[in-house]
């Protein structure tokens, strides 16, 4: 089954876990004014994010990933379509537009290495709280 | 290959991977996105290329002895990290390396996890992240701060010495040092009584680690809607911390150069006694 992933700003190197859950993948970075527009990216940071792309194996396409991933898909034949996982709402607004575009498709998220290995997510209330949770963990290789 | 459109071919064509220099890198992405190149390329240099020469000088205990100082040993990760050409994960491990035992990496590895900490507070809340947590704690109501940005802080203008030259390094280089922006943070929502949602998205727009997660709460934190007191800071505070290339004369800085318990009283005349940071 071939595959394709949206390498998208919050995953920027060569070793992230979304490279390693397909093999032999199209990774490509759509290179979106109106989402930098909208996500207050500046064009330092837009240089940055450039340049960054350029140590990795994946082809930069301008456009809207909901207009550029369903062509690439489509040329590729692509079945699935992998994403690293993020928090971050217009990412998360636009994949809705991506899989409803990629009829057929199935869409995995990829998630990041975690810092901390909790069993059971810490009291947020204040940074202290969560500290008093995660600090053994957080003073050990791998978080574990 | 199935046969393809030719608008579809256009949407295929890759933008170039090949670049004489920086410089015309740069020219390339503001070209993309019809805005006026810079005039000197960022010292932050994207690529793991350059986070692993970074990362490779991690010294966690000069960190801790110095990072408040605006010329200390601060790693300078953060843009790395915003978008995922480092983890938390491998540089709390490089500082684990370099030390004889995990706890004098505490401080280090503590700064590293409140990143881990925004990142979940925004995961179990994306769409709050520009909403006030709580409600002010500076004796004024959200409807008593500004919406927007003045233009005199928004170009380094705004008369205040120290904070002008703290401006002028952010809109320079697309970086600075965290007091800085604490200062900067304060001085817009304390003293010009601006909402912290406007400078908020202005440093977003400038910072080359802008983080919608690290720097909306972080405001929230200055702010007071995420703490329990605003943090504000005197001028003798910023002498403690700078070098000599600020100006830190009371007298082209004289909004700041108060004693804490006075600017307590100029800043927050409504509460009762100084419920600050």
């Amino acid at each position: 089954m071939a595959g394709l992933i949206w390498l998208h700003e919050e995953a920027l190197r060569a070793d992230h876990p979304v490279f390693a859950a397909t093999s032999g993948a199209t990774a490509v970075f759509c290179w979106d004014v109106d989402y930098m527009a909208a996500a207050d990216i500046g064009l330092r940071r837009q240089i940055f994010i450039y340049e960054s792309l350029l140590d990795l194996e994946v082809t930069i396409i301008r456009g809207a990933a909901s207009q550029v991933l369903p062509v690439v898909a489509r040329c590729d034949q692509a079945t699935q379509l992998f994403v690293p996982d993020t928090p971050n709402p217009l990412i998360k607004q636009e994949l809705l537009k991506v899989k409803s575009a990629l009829a057929g498709v199935t869409v995995e998220l990829v998630p990041e290495r975690l810092f901390v290995q909790l069993e059971v997510q810490p009291e947020l209330g204040r940074f202290f709280r969560y500290w008093k949770k995660a600090r053994k963990q957080a003073l050990r290789r791998g978080g574990i | 290959m199935q046969d393809i459109p030719a608008h579809e071919l256009a949407i295929l064509t890759p933008l170039t991977r090949r670049f004489d220099d920086r410089a015309a890198l740069a020219a390339y992405v503001a070209r993309l996105a019809d805005i006026t190149p810079p005039d000197e390329p960022s010292p932050i240099i994207g690529g793991r290329a350059a986070a692993l020469s970074l990362i490779a000088a991690i010294n966690p205990a000069q960190y801790s002895a110095t990072r408040n100082h605006l010329d200390g040993a601060v790693t300078r990760l953060s843009a790395y990290i915003r978008h995922g050409v480092l983890t938390l994960d491998e540089v709390r491990n490089r500082a684990l390396d370099v030390v004889a035992a995990p706890k004098q990496a505490e401080k280090f590895i503590q700064e590293l996890a409140w990143r881990d900490y925004w990142q979940r507070l925004y995961t179990a809340s994306p769409d709050a992240i520009w909403v006030d947590v709580e409600a002010y704690k500076t004796g004024f109501a959200a409807s008593d701060y500004a919406d927007d940005l003045p233009a005199d802080i928004a170009r380094g203008a705004t008369g205040v010495a120290c904070i002008d030259a703290f401006i002028a390094t952010l809109l320079e280089t697309g970086y600075l040092h965290n007091h800085a922006r604490m200062y900067v943070a304060a001085y817009i929502v304390h003293w010009r009584q601006i909402k912290w949602q406007a400078g908020a998205r202005w440093f977003l727009q400038n910072l080359i680690d802008g983080d919608p997660a690290s720097n909306n709460l972080s405001w929230q934190w200055i702010a007071s809607t995420f703490a329990n007191k605003p943090y504000f800071f005197n001028l003798n505070n910023v002498a403690r911390y700078v070098g000599p290339d600020i100006n830190v004369s009371a007298a082209d800085n004289l909004p700041l150069a108060h004693s804490y318990e006075r600017l307590a009283g100029l800043l927050f005349p409504n509460l009762p006694s100084p419920q600050v940071s």
